[in-house]
């Protein structure tokens, strides 16, 4: 009894003695920028390096808005081993964190050692070595980019990714399916024709993309597999089909049929290739999104008058109305992790990229300084949207962070570029 | 009567029914001001810590533990003015003493005079033993007086010491009461600062959510330098840690009080904890 007597007294005094200690709370940092220094990467072969690997690297880490590039010119050193870094250097220019490295080249081919430092806390974070042969060296600035960013922001990166679209020529007379990374660079043809390519979607395992095309005449919905170029008719009904969706396992494909000018989504299952109706309604229901969860759809309705994004459960063909903000909203795309509702929305006579959070139903316009934008795309981390916008008469890409604080422009060399779709994370 | 008893009756069954109905009718009226069903007041899911609270917190925790330390000097002024009477006391029963001791000695020595003057000449005049009789009695007389005096003098001493040590003590608790606050606002006004300075550092990553936690023990010197901080209670998310701890030393050096009784008490160790509550993700 005594004893107890006694914790318990001590247990107050201790309680008392945790209550003097001052605790002061912080609740409004700020989700800017980090300010992040990639001295160039020394080069310990002869002649030119191929690549800028550092510069791609910096190129990578500015455009996703989370990470804001000291300028070289800035630089007060240019250290490119550990021994020769001098912290407060880095401190006097503001930088959070520095990345170093260097190239070496051998018979096995390009090795690469890179080092990410922790300017306040003065230690290194993180050190790595890749190798790879001179055509990777791209992929490997990539794959650093992606490493660096997964390390300090605690969420995957997405250089590494690919984005398919389709490009036009003025005249309309040739359409071309383009695969690109990420950044725009390395753009390849995956597809080309005089007649119109629409709605390009990726296969979840980044292997194979399913677009529509006319050349047939007919609408028809086509797989092509990225390595071979090996193509297939998957599907061409009475009327018309479009808006192929491949569900997250990768078992099934939404659609919609277009009979009689009445436009319903359809499911086909990939294995036993059977097709089946899974909205019948009088009014347009389109532009189907497979949900993570592999059971539910999202789609744009005109069911209430003007369109709106509704979630359709697969099974039991239940329909609910998600969107409810303004008179037009449509061509949803949902983020990986189930957060976010991506859309196009109207706003006065424009056309803007809005997100919605499906828990509380906020919504936020992402974007302002571009008008008609449209077929908005998320990245598989969902932290950017990429989409196609109208500047100067014509089509090209955009980007926004989902915060809508960055915003870039992809380089598009080709006409009007539309329909953007971002590729999932490869998986190695 | 009869009838009711009849087995064939109903009317047993049928009052029995009526008492049951109406007691439990009865217990429905006793009961039912205690059956209203008490409808929680709506909690909202996510306490917003409000940083004002926080700092009245302290503020109200200084000031209790202000009134702490003034009760207990308080009672020890009580005490230590306890002390000093009980000494006064004592030096006046001994200053008593020695005035009773002197005036024996006096005595005694009138006593040997008189023997002398008794042994010398037994014969001088009546007269001369009378003055003796009489510078005797004076001499009392002005013993006594003394003593008086003396007394008094104490008196007024110790009556002035009282007052005087209220004015003190009151003084004193006016003093500590002024300190107190003035120290509760100086710290106060220095945990804004520090707080303001360490948000203004703070850029947390981007797939953080604003219920996400980090506390952090910092140690600092006088001069508002960050010795150590130490993630003594992580969120999960590496970057969201990572980015505390640089927030913490980027904004070093603190702005710390140069009180250094305040330094020490509140800012050589503190503890900081960081919630993105504006983030968006």
């Amino acid at each position: 009894m005594v004893k107890q007597w006694i914790s318990i007294l001590m247990l107050l005094m201790m309680t008392g003695m945790a209550q003097a200690e001052l605790v002061i709370e912080v609740t409004q940092g700020k989700q800017s920028a980090i300010p992040i220094a990639v001295v160039p990467f020394e080069w310990q072969g002869e002649g030119q390096l191929p690549e800028d690997i550092s510069g791609i690297i910096a190129n990578d880490l500015g455009s996703s808005g989370y990470f804001k590039i000291l300028p070289v010119a800035n630089m007060i050193s240019q250290p490119t081993a550990l021994e020769a870094v001098t912290y407060s250097d880095w401190r006097n220019l503001r930088q959070d964190f520095v990345v170093i490295g260097r190239i070496s080249i051998d018979d096995s081919g390009y090795a690469m050692e890179f080092h990410v430092l922790d300017v306040h806390q003065k230690v290194e974070l993180l050190r790595h070595r890749v190798k790879g042969k001179a055509s990777q060296l791209r992929d490997i600035a990539h794959y650093i980019s992606d490493y660096v960013f997964e390390k300090l922001t605690g969420i995957p990166g997405v250089f590494s990714t690919r984005l398919i679209y389709v490009t036009t020529n003025r005249e309309r007379t040739r359409f071309n399916l383009n695969y690109a990374d990420a950044d725009g660079a390395r753009e390849q043809l995956v597809f080309t024709s005089k007649d119109p390519i629409i709605s390009p979607a990726w296969a979840p395992d980044g292997k194979k993309v399913a677009y529509v095309s006319f050349e047939s005449g007919r609408s028809a919905i086509y797989f092509q597999e990225l390595a071979t170029g090996k193509r297939e008719l998957v599907l061409q009904m009475e009327g018309s089909t479009s808006a192929p969706a491949f569900s997250p396992d990768g078992t099934r494909l939404a659609f919609v049929r277009s009979y009689l000018g009445n436009p319903d989504i359809y499911v086909m299952d990939l294995a036993s290739r059977k097709t089946e109706r899974l909205t019948n309604h009088y009014a347009i229901d389109t532009e189907p999104q497979w949900m993570m969860d592999n059971r539910h759809l999202v789609f744009t309705s005109s069911r209430a008058g003007g369109p709106q994004i509704y979630q359709l459960d697969v099974s039991s063909k239940a329909v609910k109305r998600i969107t409810y903000e303004g008179s037009y909203n449509a061509r949803a795309r949902v983020t990986d992790d189930g957060r976010k509702l991506i859309y196009v929305h109207r706003e006065g006579k424009n056309f803007h990229i809005a997100s919605q959070d499906l828990h509380s139903g906020q919504v936020h316009i992402l974007t302002t300084d571009t008008d008609l934008d449209e077929s908005p795309s998320v990245a598989p981390n969902g932290s950017m949207v990429i989409y196609a916008a109208s500047e100067a008469d014509r089509s090209i890409l955009a980007a926004v962070s989902v915060d809508g604080d960055v915003k870039f422009r992809l380089p598009s060399k080709y006409g009007d570029v539309r329909e953007p779709a971002w590729s999932p994370i490869f998986k190695n | 009567m009869k009838q009711w008893f009849k087995p064939s009756s109903y009317s047993i069954p049928v009052m029995l029914a009526i008492l049951l109905h109406g007691g439990v009718a009865g217990l429905f009226l006793l009961q039912w001001p205690a059956a209203e069903r008490i409808i929680k007041p709506p909690v909202p899911k996510h306490i917003i810590a409000n940083v004002v609270a926080t700092e009245n917190r302290a503020v109200q925790q200084r000031q209790q533990q202000a009134q702490q330390q003034h009760a207990q000097q308080q009672k020890q002024q009580a005490a230590d003015a306890l002390k000093k009477k009980q000494a006064a006391e004592k030096a006046r029963k001994q200053r008593e003493a020695d005035a009773l001791a002197l005036k024996k000695k006096q005595q005694a020595e009138a006593q040997q005079k008189k023997q002398q003057a008794q042994q010398q000449a037994e014969a001088e005049a009546q007269a001369e033993a009378d003055a003796k009789a009489k510078a005797e009695a004076e001499e009392a007389a002005a013993a006594a007086e003394r003593e008086q005096q003396l007394r008094e003098e104490e008196q007024q001493l110790l009556e002035q010491l009282a007052t005087e040590q209220a004015a003190q003590e009151m003084q004193q608790q006016q003093e500590n009461e002024r300190r107190a606050k003035v120290e509760a606002e100086l710290e106060a006004d220095f945990v804004s600062q520090v707080r303001e300075k360490v948000e203004r550092s703070w850029l947390y990553p981007p797939a953080v959510k604003p219920d996400q936690q980090v506390t952090v023990r910092i140690n600092l010197v006088p001069t508002g330098e960050v010795i150590s901080v130490v993630v003594i209670k992580g969120s999960g998310n590496t970057a969201l840690d990572r980015s505390v701890e640089q927030a913490v030393l980027k904004a070093s050096p603190l702005p710390v009080p140069k009180d250094v009784r305040v330094f020490e008490r509140s800012f050589r160790t503190l503890t900081m904890v960081f919630r993105p509550e504006n983030a968006t993700w």
